[in-house]
Formats: structure tokens, sequence, C-alpha cells
């Protein structure tokens, strides 16, 4: 069986706890442990933090992979932003001796230290190295529709993530449909300091050319970029726009195939009608 | 390769090329030296330096032009530090840029008196100078010890624990933000 320390980040736990639910229930169909790791922060947030407290967000980020390698196991990463902040301050550390031995002195008054050891990875990762070995022959998702979204975290670190991203939705037996801007922001850090400006010009052309597409859901990696969709469709009425095409997790994706029961799951607590749409659609 | 790239492995400074711009990356203690071999060898034009508050640190960004290239020496101090070499009796221009530095963070440069004021009014106050230091507000320890400035309401609770979750997340140590602040300052 194959371990990771699963780091699920905030949102997904306090907002979207049926991605979590769908991390667990993907891991035990793919013969996979995924290890709680208590005790840990945020990882911190990769966008403002680091401009705060350039410091703190290192030695915390650091603190949090401490976790995974005390158990020896690499990280499984649920969510985009932490797996940038916890991929960047890990690879700081491993390249560098002399950050290594400035951040271990100070976590060595926790007992605390950081050997650069294991690995961060990004769920989307794990997923291809365990499905590329043993792909389930689960009946596919025929006559679901998927616009695909990235989500611009996904793309540092290399790795071809995005790539790996649309391959493994694929598996599902779902339809990628193209739209264009598969590669924009979705405006998630914009909205926090300009909502006009992270609505109406990152998020509106793209709901705007994935409603014309015809696709049935936005597929995501990234809770943030999932609640943009969904919540900000929603606050885009008040620009006069109309939209609202759900949007659903690869996770949640690869559980529905996998068996996951849509009522099971607590897709209600999405902000849109995912819940209906996957039970109109995968009848 | 270029004279650049070529000046960088003599000094075995890493380059970074972003098409005809060029990033050097050096410590601190080596500024003079550094800037000395590059008048020497390029004979370079001085732009501009700047410096950027970028929490416990300051980072200075020394900008030149030679031909058609722009250099850029990159290299920061801690704020405990506060003090880098002046460059100004290398590229005189540099003197009012480490002013302008100088009166809008209090950073110094070598022993140079500025006691003056040259850049900002002689009546005011930096507009920059300890803006970091400043105590963060309360939702900042928030967003970076707890994991989020969300409420764990009852509602998700609840649906947490239909799906077969624990209704709690993982919880953190208590306060581990402040306790790893004070474990940097008394590094």
């Amino acid at each position: 069986m194959t371990k990771y320390a699963l780091y699920p980040g905030c949102l997904i736990p306090y907002r979207l706890p049926s991605i979590e639910f769908s991390a667990r229930f993907v891991a035990e169909k793919l013969d996979m442990e995924l290890l709680d790791l208590p005790g840990h922060t945020c990882c911190p947030d990769p966008v403002s933090t680091p401009f705060v407290d350039n410091e703190l967000w290192m030695m915390l980020a650091c603190r949090n992979v401490s976790l995974a390698e005390e158990n020896d196991m690499e990280m499984a990463v649920l969510c985009s932003g932490c797996y940038e902040s916890l991929y960047e301050a890990y690879h700081r550390v491993k390249s560098d001796p002399e950050e290594l031995k400035r951040i271990n002195d100070v976590l060595a008054k926790f007992e605390r230290n950081i050997k650069g050891t294991s690995n961060v990875k990004h769920i989307v990762e794990v997923l291809m190295e365990v499905l590329e070995k043993n792909t389930p022959d689960n009946p596919p998702l025929e006559g679901l529709k998927l616009a695909v979204h990235y989500g611009c975290h996904l793309y540092r670190g290399g790795n071809k993530k995005d790539k790996k991203m649309a391959i493994l939705a694929k598996m599902t037996g779902a339809e990628i449909i193209y739209y264009g801007l598969e590669n924009l922001c979705c405006g998630f850090p914009a909205t926090q300091v300009d909502e006009k400006f992270g609505y109406t010009q990152r998020l509106l052309p793209k709901v705007k050319k994935i409603s014309e597409s015809g696709a049935d859901l936005i597929l995501t990696v990234c809770p943030a970029c999932t609640i943009q969709f969904e919540t900000g469709q929603m606050l885009l009425k008040k620009y006069g726009e109309d939209y609202s095409i759900p949007a659903i997790h690869l996770l949640e994706l690869i559980a529905l195939w996998l068996g996951a029961d849509p009522d099971n799951m607590g897709l209600e607590l999405h902000r849109s009608k995912l819940k209906k749409v996957i039970q109109d659609k995968l009848k | 390769m270029n004279n650049i790239e070529k000046l960088a492995g003599s000094l075995k400074l890493p380059v970074e090329r972003l098409g005809q711009n060029f990033i050097l990356k050096i410590s601190s203690e080596k500024i003079r030296e550094t800037i000395e071999t590059i008048q020497e060898s390029i004979n370079p034009r001085f732009i501009m330096l700047a410096a950027e508050d970028f929490g416990e640190k300051y980072i200075f960004h020394y900008f030149f032009s030679a031909k058609s290239n722009t250099i850029e020496i990159r290299t920061s101090i801690r704020k405990k530090t506060n003090k880098i070499d002046s460059v100004k009796d290398i590229f005189p221009l540099a003197e009012f840029a480490e002013i302008e530095c100088h009166e809008l963070y209090g950073i110094r440069f070598g022993d140079n008196d500025n006691s003056g004021k040259v850049v900002i009014g002689v009546d005011i106050e930096s507009p920059m100078k300890g803006m970091k230091d400043r105590p963060q507000p309360k939702y900042m320890d928030v967003l970076i010890s707890t994991g989020c400035t969300l409420k764990l309401t009852g509602s998700v609770k609840k649906s947490r624990s239909r799906i077969g979750l624990d209704p709690e997340p993982a919880k953190s140590e208590e306060n581990i933000v402040g306790k790893i602040k004070e474990a940097m300052e008394n590094d």
C-alpha cells in the first residue's frame, strides 16, 4: 500500500469537505493510505504572506513539511496554493545548505528539524503515479462535458501537471471541451484586492467562453478556483452577467468514476447546482 | 556568451538572463567588490538603486546599462543589520539614490552622514521607514496560524459528520505563529 502524508489545506476542510471526502474515498479505492498530520498549520498562503513576512512564511511552510518527513512520507497536497508554498519553501532549503541550517536553528527550538529527504507532491502527480500503473476498469462517466481550468499555481514547479490533469480527467470517460481560455487565471487573488477587476476582467471572459462551448461543468484542481467560479458567477449578477456553470474538483470527478454516491459526498456544500447536474447527467 | 556572462563567470556568480537583461545575485558583503569589478571591466552607466522592504529584510536592486544590455545587481541585508557599504565613490550618481533609500527606510550606507533631508521634506517623517515593523493586524496571525479566516460553521460540521469525516479538521498547536516569531527573534 502506498502511503502519503495528507495536506488538505484550509478551504477544503472548511468550505468544500466533499473534496476531502473524495480524497479519502479515492485513496481507499486505489489502495493508498493518506495519513493525517496533526499539528499542521496553514501552508501559509503563497500570494500575500511572503510579502508581509517572508521569513515567517518559510518557517511555517518548512515546519509543515517536517511533519511529513518525521513520518518518512511524501506529502500529497490537495490545494494548488498550498502546493506552491510548501514546494517552493522546501525546494529552497533543499538547494541551499545555508538556508537549511538557518531554518533548522529555529525549528530545533521546537524539537523539530527538516532534512530535505522527502517530496512535496500535488495530488495530480500522486494520482498520475498511481493510476498510470493500475487503471481501474470502472464504467466511464459518459455524457459529461468538462471545461478544464488548470489554475496558475499548478504550473509552478514544472513537471507538466496541467497535462496530467487533463489525462486524468479523460481516464474517467468524461469529454474535455476546448474553449480557448484554459490557461487564464480565474481571478481569485485579484478579487481579494479589486473585486470588480477580478470578476469582470478575469472570471467573466472565462465563463463566457465556457458557456459558449457547451460544457456542463468546470473542472478544477484548486479549492480557491472552485470557490471563485461558483461564488463569482453568483456575484457577476450585480454586473448584469448571468452564468451558472458548476465547478467540480478533479478528486470529486474521480471519486464519482470510482463509484462514490453523489447523494452522500457533501456536494450540496458547493455554491452551485453541481449535485443536480451530476444526477441529471449520470442517470 | 557575452561580456556580462563572462564577467559573472570570472566572479563565480550565478547569472539569470531575461532577454537583454542580466541579474546577478550577491551577498551584501560583496557589493563594493562586485561593483568595482563591473566598473573596471564593462564601465556601464549607473541607472538607479532601489531598495525594497521585504518584511524581515531589505532587498537592493542596483541597475546599470551597458550597450543594449541592462544589468541588475541584487543583494539584501537583514533589517537588524540596517547597513550596507556605500558605492558613491565608484559611481558618484549612486549618492542621490543612497540618500533616497536612507530617507525612506533609514538604511545606512557605509559611514556616510546623511543627517539632513534631501529627498523628502524636512518637516515630515519618512512615509516608508518601519512600515512593515508595525504590529500586523490580527487577521494576519489568523491567516497564517489556524489556516484560514473562516469560521467552521455548524452546518459544515454537520455535513462533515454526515459524510463520515471528523466534524472538526485536525487542529494546529496553539499560537504556533507567536512561538515561531519569538524563536526567530531570539535566534
